[in-house]
């Protein structure tokens, strides 16, 4: 799968929570530990319900944990620059 | 790898094995025995592909306590790889007959024998598909990004 827009803290709190491993928070979130990794490296962008599943695990609010990377927009949003 | 990366390439091996072992005969058919467009029932050896059905049975489930086997990026990737899989085979399906309408006219008539080998030559293509496009998406899990 391509790289998505979606950035994401998953690594950094991992770290951050008693250095969770990706295998534990599989577990917690209700996925398989292939799917953290890909949702880490950018390559899979998570289903809302896993978006708010992992923020939940850190408790933190989703965020907090995934950002949209705003310099992928207008490529290919649909959104267009009103002309003047 | 996960179980249906594993899936995937048995289905490939399989899959290859048999055309390989099909075409095998039906050349030597052909050239060694001279056998002519008989030569071509060679291809019904190719029906031990359907031994890639035993995959399932190959590679049962295992599930490990607490752990998740099968989650929402399987599935995606398993609805990806199918859907492709349709295409080609539609693809191949809809190519093999222009194909043939061109190559002999509207007037033209092939063997009712030659419907099987579009039909094996569809699934072929179907499934070889899908194990490609399952092993792709998947891709390469990265050495350094363990826990």
């Amino acid at each position: 799968m391509s790289k998505t827009e979606l950035k994401n803290r998953i690594r950094r709190l991992r770290f951050d929570h008693d250095e969770m491993t990706q295998q534990e928070l599989a577990n917690r979130a209700g996925v398989t530990r292939q799917t953290i990794i890909a949702i880490e490296g950018g390559k899979y962008a998570p289903s809302l319900m896993l978006a708010f599943r992992i923020a939940r695990v850190f408790g933190l609010r989703l965020e907090e944990v995934f950002q949209y990377d705003k310099a992928g927009l207008g490529k290919d949003s649909g959104t267009k620059t009103p002309r003047k | 790898m996960n179980r249906q990366q594993k899936l995937a390439w048995f289905n490939l091996v399989i899959l290859v094995f048999s055309l390989l072992l099909s075409s095998t005969v039906v050349i030597w058919m052909a050239v060694v025995l001279k056998a002519g467009p008989i030569a071509l029932s060679g291809f019904g050896l190719f029906a031990i592909c359907l031994l890639h059905l035993l995959g399932p049975a190959v590679f049962p489930k295992k599930r490990k306590a607490g752990q998740v086997v099968f989650d929402e990026r399987d599935a995606e990737i398993a609805r990806r790889a199918l859907s492709y899989g349709d295409v080609t085979s539609n693809v191949f399906f809809v190519s093999t007959f222009v194909c043939a309408l061109l190559a002999l006219g509207f007037e033209g008539s092939v063997r009712v024998a030659s419907l099987g080998l579009i039909i094996g030559g569809a699934y072929f293509v179907s499934k070889v598909t899908e194990s490609l496009t399952t092993l792709i998406l998947y891709g390469r899990e990265p050495k350094d990004v363990q826990d």
